[in-house]
């Protein structure tokens, strides 16, 4: 049934993938685009000069969460409903982060010299300053994006070989090489065992590093409304909150087209909701005791931009935000909605709009409100920015597109230990 | 004495346990495993300890990544002083991010280049007896005897229920 999944698709999943690899030409022209005439073309500017290129990041960096979260950490706790969607997770966790990675890029202007970040005296010998988050950032994210995109392969390991013998021709060429020559011995999966279960170690410190660092890029300055100690763990919340979504928002499709209902099943599903229940109450109680801290704290300045938050330009975006983070996963109390595809479908996407706009609202809502009133200025974001991030949705989608046909897009091998746990001769003769 | 290799196909893995309790009575030696699914019940018979030395290899990765780590931002700082007024120089807090994120890119690299090493991975070429069955359900038990125990443990292998049992010459 899984390698079913990988058999030759139809037109219309070649006809989503020339949409979506459309989407990702014109997104790609879009940034040649400003690279050859200039960060002029984007609508950041003074004071506002953080824009949705940083949304974006965050927003991505964000999405990349929970598949680490449901692989790595639901792994040690030998939590049995991750298996069916574990490996579309960490999929999922690969391409985003290879996505939020090039917003910085995008973000830079001057990209030819992006090597300027990393970590290597220069030409005037100077250090990078290891005090700045930005440093924090470069060394996460490289690290978050080689432990996931490992962890990924390595966990596809066996299920590559039993690809590669069950293929002929170039396809089972393909298959072993990436297979490294696999071959399922004890010795083999005595190593396998123990290292993975190292891997899910070391994965699962990391998702909360990374988003904590990713906070501290805003945390660490002094503007109001970033300046907060409660950021690393309320941007590591929103960011499991938005993973969750995104993973309804890929599975639900995936499992109706590739035929993978018995595997990915409504209860599932409904598991994932019931997290969301939970993250969603958990980014509801941040968004509160923001508003509590910044009254609590008597700096007229931090108050003073959390009221404008709510009531100022960009009022309607934090509504939307507040609404769809937090009154919308609070609908899954319900068993009906939450055991209805439909409806699961649907406040998924609601919360990935609302996790956006979280983004936009902290960076944006933050940077055109802060100390002086002659320097605050409001921001829209130019045809440019919303082709990139239009292009960045598009290699989203592409990349997956293209995963679900080419590797089993749930784990063969970790199923069929799930059977041999719970009955124990249903994986003879079974066709996978 | 000549030494003779047997494989012996199982569809089950508690016929394929069976026969690696009989053969080892009969003074055969297992060599090799092959199985579509990680059964800890499988080291148990063959007497491996079910926990691999690659976590030593963490361990040393960690420690390698947490020393760089720090004495990378140390040297820098040392080389490049930027004072910030106030804190103590050097500066304790960013060296537990730098040492943090080192410690866990090290600590992974260290245990997968070490698991590929240990596991013989990549392998360029079949293993002797390697069935393309053994990844999708069957279980495989290559094990070597004296050519004159050749019949006797045949004959144990199919009476434990296996499937197939090939010999694959000395």
């Amino acid at each position: 049934m899984i390698l079913g999944a990988l058999s030759p698709p139809g037109k219309r999943y070649w006809g989503a993938v020339i949409l979506c690899l459309f989407g990702l030409l014109y997104g790609a022209s879009c940034w040649a685009y400003q690279i050859l005439t200039g960060m002029g073309v984007a609508g950041i500017n003074h004071p506002v000069n953080w824009g949705i290129y940083l949304v974006n990041f965050v927003f991505w960096v964000g999405i990349a969460h929970s598949g680490t979260l449901i692989s790595a950490i639901l792994y040690l706790l030998r939590a049995q409903w991750r298996t069916s969607i574990a490996r579309a997770a960490e999929a999922m966790t690969v391409f985003a982060v290879m996505i939020a990675g090039l917003f910085p890029f995008i973000h830079l202007g001057r990209v030819w010299i992006f090597y300027w970040i990393i970590p290597y005296p220069n030409q005037r010998d100077l250090w990078p300053n290891f005090q700045s988050p930005l440093v924090f950032d470069f060394l996460a994210i490289s690290t978050y994006l080689t432990v996931s995109s490992m962890f990924w392969y390595m966990g596809m390991l066996p299920d590559l070989a039993a690809l590669r013998d069950q293929s002929t021709g170039l396809r089972r060429r393909i298959y072993g090489i990436f297979s490294l020559g696999w071959q399922g011995t004890h010795v083999q999966w005595r190593h396998y065992g123990t290292a993975y279960l190292l891997f899910a170690a070391f994965a699962t410190p990391l998702v909360i590093s990374v988003h904590s660092v990713v906070s501290w890029d805003f945390a660490l300055s002094i503007v109001p409304g970033w300046h907060s100690t409660i950021f690393a763990p309320y941007f590591v919340a929103g960011a499991i909150h938005s993973g969750l979504a995104m993973v309804l928002t890929l599975l639900i499709p995936m499992r109706g087209l590739l035929g993978l209902q018995p595997l990915i099943s409504l209860a599932t599903l409904e598991s994932v909701a019931k997290t969301m229940i939970l993250t969603g109450l958990i980014v509801g109680y941040s968004y509160g005791v923001e508003y509590f801290m910044a009254w609590y704290s008597g700096n007229m300045f931090e108050w003073d931009t959390f009221i404008w938050r709510a009531f100022g330009h960009y009022a309607p975006q934090f509504w939307v935000m507040v609404v769809c983070n937090v009154a919308g996963p609070l609908l899954f109390l319900f068993k009906a909605i939450r055991t209805n595809l439909l409806w699961l479908f649907a406040i998924a996407i609601i919360v990935n709009i609302g996790m956006w706009y979280e983004r936009f609202i902290i960076i944006v809502g933050s940077m055109s409100h802060e100390y002086v009133p002659h320097a605050w200025g409001v921001y829209s974001p130019s045809w440019v920015e919303l082709s990139i991030m239009l292009g960045s949705f598009s290699m989203f989608l592409f990349l997956f597109l293209l995963f679900c046909k080419f590797v089993p897009p749930v784990s063969v091998f970790e199923m069929k230990e799930h059977l041999w746990t719970h009955g124990k001769d249903e994986i003879r003769g079974r066709e996978w | 004495m000549v030494r003779e290799k047997l494989l012996g196909i199982f569809t089950s893995m508690e016929d394929l346990t069976e026969a690696i309790g009989l053969i080892q009575k009969k003074g055969a030696k297992v060599r090799t495993v092959y199985s579509p699914i990680d059964c800890r019940e499988i080291l148990e018979k063959v007497g491996i300890k079910k926990t691999s030395p690659v976590r030593f290899a963490t361990l040393m990765g960690g420690l390698a990544g947490l020393s760089l780590g720090i004495g990378f931002a140390i040297y820098t700082f040392l080389e490049w002083k930027f004072v910030t007024s106030g804190k103590p120089t050097p500066p304790a807090v960013p060296l537990v991010v730098v040492g943090f994120e080192m410690t866990i890119l090290f600590g992974f690299l260290s245990t997968l280049l070490c698991m590929l090493f240990l596991c013989g991975l990549p392998r360029l070429k079949e293993s002797q007896g390697y069935d393309p069955r053994f990844s999708k359900d069957r279980f495989g038990l290559l094990l070597e005897c004296d050519g004159a125990q050749r019949e006797e443990i045949r004959i144990s292998l199919e009476e434990a229920g296996a499937e197939e049992v090939r010999f694959l010459g000395s």
